[in-house]
């Protein structure tokens, strides 16, 4: 999903640094990179990446996402979601596929099947 | 028609030589055309208003200053730009367009590579290749969906043409209608450790930018917060090098 540093930065279209706080609404096309924090709603056609240090506040979607920080919020992905060891996720999550780390936390719904996802997806859209 | 506007520091003598060598070379290439020296009594402004035709190419020759006013005045006008830069200081915008300094540059005039290049417009201000901010504290609303929030010293640069240190290998293009946002933070630093930045990029096309600070536009305008930035499409026509890093 994201190439050998961990997150590429090929195609990327959007990327939130350290210590940058960002509210609103995002609507983008491209991969988006987070390593700050983002209150709001997050809409891509790409791929995501929230880093460690990430703090989001956001009913998420996309297409597959690797999450080693802390996310408040739905999470819908046509794609893969990868969780990192200190990830933490406080919403619900739908996704084709799964994969969670050791020391990951959970606190919610989770979905996972093709099926699930494109349900999800079209009853949300 | 060619109408060559020489920058007023070109007054000095230690230009003549080499201005002397490029009005050479540009009869060599059949390129002669009137020369406009500015100073008190020729302003660029009148000087341009007087001189544009259809059918005329203004070259500019000087850096990125001579070039920045110049485009504040032909936003709008048909007419097609060339650029001489002189010397290697200040003509960040010659180098992204792929134009060399001095005799190298008659060559591109004569080559005649034209591009259809956008505008970026912060407050009343043209600017052609980017506009430089460093603050403390700023809030960045982008599109009116998005607001960043700056608590830290930071470098914001905002690209029409290319962004020369990006954070991604996601290419500017000097059609495309959009600005790329990028942003150098400095992360807190311990007494034992080196400075660390962290990197923000966003390529959209309206920025509106508040703060204390002062922006410069391609190293030569000045312009007071807040900065509402915007992108004219296709807005100018201007001769390129083949090199051109856009």
């Amino acid at each position: 999903m994201f190439s050998k540093d961990e997150k590429s930065t090929k195609e990327t279209e959007t990327i939130i640094g350290q210590s940058v706080k960002v509210k609103g609404d995002f609507n983008g096309e491209g991969n988006v990179i987070i390593d700050g924090g983002f209150e709001g709603t997050l809409k891509t056609l790409g791929n995501l990446f929230f880093g460690e240090k990430s703090n989001i506040i956001a009913e998420v979607s996309g297409n597959n996402a690797k999450i080693l920080g802390s996310v408040k919020g739905n999470i819908i992905l046509s794609g893969c979601l990868e969780l990192g060891k200190n990830s933490s996720i406080s919403g619900n999550i739908s996704a084709a596929a799964l994969s969670v780390e050791q020391g990951s936390v959970i606190n919610g719904q989770v979905s996972i099947g093709a099926s699930s996802t494109e349900n999800t997806i079209s009853e949300n859209s | 028609m060619h109408v060559y506007v020489y920058d007023t520091r070109l007054e000095n003598a230690k230009y003549h030589q080499t201005l002397a060598r490029i009005e050479t070379r540009l009869t060599d290439l059949g390129l002669n055309g009137k020369i406009v020296r500015l100073n008190p009594m020729h302003n660029l402004e009148r000087t341009i208003r007087d001189e544009l035709r259809p059918d005329c190419t203004i070259v500019l020759v000087g850096n990125d200053s001579l070039v920045n006013m110049a485009i504040n005045i032909l936003i709008g006008h048909e007419a097609l730009i060339g650029i001489i830069p002189i010397g290697k200081d200040n003509n960040s915008i010659a180098t992204s367009l792929g134009i060399e300094p001095e005799l190298a540059a008659c060559d591109t005039l004569s080559a005649r590579r034209i591009i259809h290049a956008d505008i970026g417009v912060a407050n009343e201000s043209a600017f052609l290749n980017q506009l430089n901010i460093t603050t403390n504290h700023a809030l960045i609303d982008v599109d009116s969906n998005l607001s960043l929030e700056i608590e830290a010293p930071t470098e914001i640069n905002v690209s029409n043409l290319v962004s020369l240190d990006l954070a991604t290998d996601n290419k500017s293009s000097h059609e495309d209608g959009l600005l790329e946002l990028t942003m150098k933070t400095l992360l807190k630093k311990g007494m034992f450790t080196k400075a660390e930045t962290s990197q923000t990029f966003i390529q959209k096309n309206n920025f509106l930018v508040n703060g204390d600070f002062t922006a410069l536009a391609d190293n030569s305008t000045e312009i007071k917060a807040p900065v509402k930035i915007s992108v004219l499409p296709k807005a100018l026509k201007i001769i390129v090098g083949r090199k051109k890093v856009i």
